[in-house]
């Protein structure tokens, strides 16, 4: 397991776990029922416990795993395919994994990025109140571009155009009502 | 309407121009998106779905099945040229096909890829029109506890297909199924989980959450992704032509590799990845020359690809004839027909069965399709792979926002699909498999009612759900299932204690 992977395991962990705590404290006023006669909380709270035992069973086996190996990086690699010689020695869910591993073998979490995308969402939402979804849309898909690397015109095609064919498709042909802000 | 009149309305309904067009829409879309790297059917599909809502159901559920095909039939293009797989189902023809391409027989690889495809695919859904409706026969006698162990073991069986870890796999299940209580119980009308929130108490609807974990987080990956060159091969016609001795070796493989890929599309799990595995292995130790494989063997393409196909086909029986998905992408095929008020399962062929016939007919239609699309017309799709990615992410950002909204003309949603996108980002980075989530969320309110009709049904007596013969033996498989692992360490204890 490499570093990445045990952070960002942690964080799932310590999600799911406030997710569990969070269920249970919302469903402690709901009807649990009997066996013949199951009432809304009894999902609920089964669920509920479940999630938080097993988001704790997580962090506990992560916590066990970073003991036992100091040097996260030294610990053995997942079983990835890279030859016909390698797929004889994988089970199903190796299986399922090394393929998963195949697709996606990137190592790096892009904290900036995300952040800075997430603020294009944010911005999106705030300018489709204020000028509407066709503006905020061009706003936002220039910006996106941006972030992806696209530079100059290229940027300014993208925002008109992607603008232009979502109104013309979605609201004229579709007739999706898109919102149309305050300002307008 | 008799049965065969249904046939024939259903085949007359898919032979309309209109439905000919939307199937042929469908299956280039799927071709493309399995073509473009990152997004992948699942993504599309959910992308697409609110689109499909201005639809009539059969165009709409047409346009969905075509790109479901289309999906499986692109992924080889760039595990051929590229040396990525386009989905995870590709990974294994990448072995065989990138050294084939390297070898200067691009074309061929291509073309038996498309050929084996196409022969698996028409053999699935030959198999899938015969199997359904009779499957969806004997199922039509299924009560509530029936139902709640087939949706049980489903999920314990696919829990143990999809991730090393048993924890990681209930983990994500549990997810889901507690996302999909929020709002208001169906059954008693009481509001749970909303948090005192206006926005949730109608729940989370579940498109944004998979447009949010298959389309944003693609986005959010592709800030960092790199993508490489695709290998330039000459793929006009007469360069795709196979030699005998290709098809020769090719025809057991895609044979084989058909008929183990549907039986195993019949399982609980991510069964067009593991039955890629299976054939490829299958065909390995059958071959005269298993050297040749990982150096490019033709078979070692072959048979993936049927594999995949067949796997793609036969996940729709249990879709089809039960009303229950054993994966993701037949789960968003659930969603699909649920919005457009059709419920899959065994009452679909009595109450909608021009559409059910329809859906079946438009898939022999756009596998000749597909053929068509992926042989003469593979140097385009070859083109696709070299898409500047920067461009096509912003796109797929503003569709999925388009597509998030469109669902109930709301912001909230928006702010679901961005949330679920980081999620999804993250899920990654952890190798954590987001599957079992969506079919928790799925799955989720099925069980729950099943379970509670069940109890209603037993007056408390759970131990009835194995005094009836499906439920009980259903139910004793998922047992075995989720025991299995603690049983064999116990054998093992105990074989090492008496040669000890």
């Amino acid at each position: 397991m490499t570093p990445l992977v045990f952070r960002t395991r942690m964080i799932t962990g310590t999600l799911t776990l406030i997710l569990g705590l969070l269920t249970l404290w919302q469903s402690r006023g709901l009807p649990f029922g009997s066996i013949s006669n199951l009432r809304p909380g009894f999902f609920p709270i089964i669920f509920g416990s479940l999630l938080t035992l097993l988001s704790l069973i997580l962090l506990i086996s992560l916590f066990w795993e970073r003991f036992k190996n100091k040097n996260l990086e030294q610990t053995p690699p997942a079983k990835t395919v890279t030859s016909a010689e390698s797929i004889d020695n994988l089970n199903a869910a190796e299986a399922v994994k090394a393929a998963e591993e195949a697709e996606n073998d990137d190592d790096t979490f892009n904290l900036k990025g995300v952040a800075a995308m997430t603020g294009v969402f944010a911005l999106f939402v705030v300018l489709t109140y204020l000028l509407g979804y066709t503006l905020a849309s061009a706003v936002c898909v220039a910006a996106a571009g941006f972030l992806l690397g696209l530079r100059r015109w290229k940027i300014l095609w993208l925002g008109i155009g992607t603008a232009l064919v979502t109104w013309l498709v979605f609201e004229k042909w579709m007739g999706i009502p898109l919102p149309d802000g305050l300002w307008f | 309407m008799s049965g065969f009149e249904d046939i024939l309305a259903g085949v007359a309904s898919a032979f309309s121009i209109g439905n000919l067009l939307i199937c042929l829409l469908g299956v280039a879309l799927g071709t493309l998106v399995g073509v473009l790297p990152g997004l992948g059917p699942v993504g599309a599909i959910s992308m697409l779905l609110p689109v499909t809502l201005m639809m009539e159901p059969t165009a709409g559920l047409i346009l969905i099945a075509g790109i479901y095909f289309g999906g499986m039939y692109g992924g080889s293009t760039t595990s051929i040229l590229v040396n990525i797989p386009g989905e995870a189902s590709s990974v294994v023809t990448c072995i065989d096909g990138y050294k084939l391409a390297q070898k200067g027989r691009a074309g061929p690889a291509l073309a038996i890829a498309a050929l084996a495809s196409f022969v698996a695919g028409t053999i699935g859904i030959i198999l899938l029109t015969f199997l359904a409706p009779t499957l969806a026969g004997a199922a039509i006698r299924f009560g509530p506890p029936e139902y709640f162990a087939i949706v049980l073991v489903g999920l314990l069986v696919l829990s143990r297909m999809s991730d090393t870890s048993i924890v990681r796999s209930y983990l994500m299940i549990s997810v889901g199924v507690v996302l999909s209580l929020i709002g208001i119980d169906q059954a008693s009308g009481t509001l749970r989980l909303t948090f005192n929130s206006p926005h949730l108490i109608d729940g989370l609807d579940f498109i944004p959450i998979i447009m949010g974990l298959y389309g944003m987080s693609e986005v959010l990956n592709a800030m960092e992704a790199s993508y490489k060159k695709p290998i330039k091969a000459d793929l006009r016609l007469r360069n795709l032509m196979p030699t005998k001795e290709d098809i020769k070796r090719s025809t057991p493989a895609v044979m084989r590799g058909g008929f183990l890929g549907f039986l195993m599309g019949l399982i609980p799990g991510p069964s067009s990845i593991i039955s890629t595995y299976a054939a490829y292995k299958m065909e390995k130790s059958l071959s005269k020359r298993p050297e040749e494989f990982g150096k490019g063997a033709i078979e070692g393409v072959a048979a993936p690809e049927a594999a995949n196909n067949g796997a793609s086909t036969g996940t729709l029986v249990p879709l089809l004839s039960l009303g229950v998905p054993f994966s993701p992408l037949p789960a968003i095929l659930l969603s699909a027909f649920m919005i457009h008020g059709v419920t899959p399962g065994p009452l679909m062929m009595n109450e909608h069965p021009t559409l059910f016939w329809a859906v079946i007919a438009s898939m022999y239609i756009g596998n000749v399709m597909l053929l068509v699309l992926n042989l003469p017309l593979v140097g385009m799709w070859a083109k696709v792979t070299h898409m500047s990615v920067n461009v096509l992410m912003p796109l797929v950002m503003m569709f999925c926002i388009i597509g998030a909204y469109s669902v109930n003309n709301n912001m909230f949603d928006v702010v679901v699909l961005m949330v679920f996108g980081v999620i999804g980002y993250m899920l990654r980075k952890a190798k954590m498999e987001p599957s079992p989530l969506i079919l928790g969320i799925i799955l989720g309110p099925i069980l729950e009612n099943t379970l509670n009709q069940s109890a209603l049904m037993f007056q408390g007596n759970m131990l009835s759900f194995f005094t009836r013969p499906i439920s009980g033996t259903l139910l004793a498989i998922g047992l075995l299932v989720t025991f299995w692992p603690l049983l064999r360490k116990a054998q093992r204890a105990i074989m090492g204690r008496k040669t000890a």
